[in-house]
């Protein structure tokens, strides 16, 4: 009555697979230290090279790259896509504005306040966004996107209106304000790095494994005994949190902050700098997160204002060349097997 | 420890449990047969409280467990091997024991290095992602979850579904030293010869009813009800 139903699951077959082998695994290990730490020098070293408008350009890739990586982890991670992420970044953003205009712009003060007030204002939205799933948690997310977009221009005395909020003034260090497009850069490269760290750490945590069982099967999750919502809510005022601190230095780095920060337009391009970068891998949306910024501010402009539509373009040849983004690129190379390494 | 009264269940407009009652008493084994599309597997996803129950009552040592959420029911000390096992492919075998440990830590006396004793191929293969295991494997690493959470009754939905024949007698095997430490189990099975390996006692579902039972040597011994009931000899 049992019958063998397509699996090569005799004893044998089982036994006959070998483990990844242990000098693959250590250097997969020292790549995955020694790659971050290279990235970082070449970074860092970057000022000293390039004009300070590629660095200013640079300094907001690495913003929208921390914001997208913090997108990434409710999108790839815990499999909620949200199309009102930039609520946060902006609460984040005009926090922190606020905070250096008429408080203090010491280093990293305006943009702890920032992650702070991101998470807090996404603490007060999750909690009915993350009950909610699939294509209504699209629409939730969607419409509180739009009620701080609104709230950003009618509440002028506070954000500044439709002008923005402008003013700001520059990052200080010690008292010393950071005049140079290139120290503002390694204020913006310290900090993100250190944000990219903390998700890396949250996703690669227990509590990640807890993420994304729930986002591959969350009745399986309740049957173990998790309440799926606790853990959907965590990560959902996480993500906030962090994507107000790239709101901060968004602040700090452009300082003007208008309310299309906060709106549909900022939302669905770091979505899509998720989808392109490849969701759920971390690292793949900062990618994805370079190409829309370079597209969106370097290309842009000598496209008479049509970058939107190049973006449009790369992004259908990405869903149809990249199903699986940047980071697919990764796994094909990878899963490819190399003649030998059958068992 | 487990009584089931008048439970009725289904899906939308279409009622598949029409009252079933069942016991079990701690420590025991038992098989519940019957036809494709009897409920069984229905009647097991409703006591996991993965489909609502419209009427009756599920209580678990006296506790009422009949509209609680499945998290709750899991808390309560109920898991679950569901049909087709239902790993998370991309997890590997550590993090998946590392979930269903944290849950079960100290509730019980199941931990990791007990599981893999009962299941030393899943510690040759920690680090392999779920996806990457035979269905072989991918059932014991079903039954090492659902352990791990140190239940006090264990439901499994077919565990031999798809299975070449010398993994179902492993799976048996597994489910022997179950038994032997005193897990109380309900089996939902549609190979016979599993069944009457690892049952106390065979229970028989119809239409949506538990229609039969009786220990599983006088089931064998009178084929009379099972080739009325299963349509077998």
């Amino acid at each position: 009555m049992s019958l063998p139903v397509g699996t090569p699951a005799t004893p044998a077959a089982i036994a006959s697979t070998t483990p990844p082998r242990t000098a693959e695994r250590r250097t997969g290990r020292l790549l995955r230290v020694a790659l971050p730490l290279v990235v970082l020098v070449v970074l860092a070293a970057v000022p000293l090279f390039v004009a300070p408008f590629g660095t200013s350009t640079l300094s907001r890739i690495l913003i929208f790259a921390l914001f997208a990586v913090s997108l990434d982890l409710l999108v790839g991670v815990t499999g909620l896509p949200s199309l009102g992420h930039a609520a946060y970044f902006g609460v984040g953003a005009y926090a922190a504005g606020l905070v250096a205009i008429h408080w203090t712009a010491e280093g990293v003060v305006p943009v702890l306040v920032a992650a702070a007030a991101g998470a807090v204002a996404a603490g007060a939205t999750g909690w009915l966004a993350v009950r909610s799933g699939g294509v209504y948690f699209l629409m939730l997310t969607l419409a509180i996107g739009e009620l701080v977009h609104q709230l950003a221009q009618s509440l002028a005395s506070v954000t500044g209106g439709s002008n923005g909020l402008y003013g700001i003034p520059t990052v200080r260090i010690g008292g010393t304000p950071l005049t140079l497009p290139g120290y503002v850069y390694w204020f913006v490269l310290a900090v993100t790095g250190l944000g990219y760290l903390g998700l890396h750490l949250v996703a690669s945590s227990p509590f990640g494994g807890v993420l994304r069982g729930i986002r591959d099967n969350e009745p399986r999750m309740r049957s173990l005994g998790y309440s799926p919502f606790r853990y959907k809510f965590a990560a959902f005022v996480i993500a906030g949190g962090f994507a107000g601190l790239a709101g901060g230095l968004f602040a700090a780095q452009v300082r003007l902050v208008t309310p299309s920060e906060a709106g549909f337009t900022t939302s669905a391009l770091v979505l899509l700098a998720v989808i392109l970068g490849g969701a759920g891998s971390l690292w793949g949306p900062i990618l994805g997160a370079a190409v829309v910024v370079l597209v969106r501010d370097a290309l842009g402009p000598d496209l008479d204002g049509h970058g939107p539509l190049l973006l449009g373009i790369v992004f259908v040849l990405a869903v149809y060349v990249l199903p699986r983004g940047f980071a697919g690129l990764r796994d094909l190379l990878r899963r490819r097997p190399s003649p030998g390494e059958t068992p | 420890m487990l009584e089931v009264r008048g439970l009725e269940s289904g899906y939308k407009r279409s009622t598949v449990l029409q009252g079933v009652d069942l016991d079990l008493a701690a420590g025991q084994v038992l098989g519940l047969l019957g036809r494709n599309g009897v409920g069984k597997s229905t009647l097991i996803n409703t006591l996991m409280g993965l489909v609502h129950a419209s009427a009756g009552s599920v209580r678990l040592d006296g506790v009422d467990l009949t509209h609680r959420r499945p998290d709750v029911i899991a808390r309560a000390g109920v898991a679950l091997v569901p049909q087709g096992r239902r790993v998370w492919a991309p997890l590997t075998v550590t993090e998946h024991l590392d979930l269903a440990a944290r849950r079960g830590r100290g509730r019980g006396p199941w931990d990791i290095a007990r599981v893999l004793a009962l299941l030393p191929r899943l510690g040759e293969r920690r680090r392999h992602d779920a996806g990457q295991l035979s269905g072989g494997e991918q059932q014991m690493l079903a039954i090492a979850r659902a352990l791990l959470t140190n239940p006090r009754l264990v439901l499994m939905d077919e565990p031999s579904d798809g299975l070449a024949p010398a993994i179902v007698d492993m799976i048996g095997e597994v489910i022997g030293g179950m038994k032997a430490e005193g897990v109380t189990l309900v089996v939902v099975e549609q190979d016979l010869h599993l069944a009457f390996a690892v049952a106390d006692e065979i229970a028989v579902m119809d239409k949506g009813r538990v229609v039969h039972r009786s220990p599983t040597l006088q089931f064998r011994s009178d084929s009379s009800v099972a080739r009325a009931l299963l349509g077998v000899a």
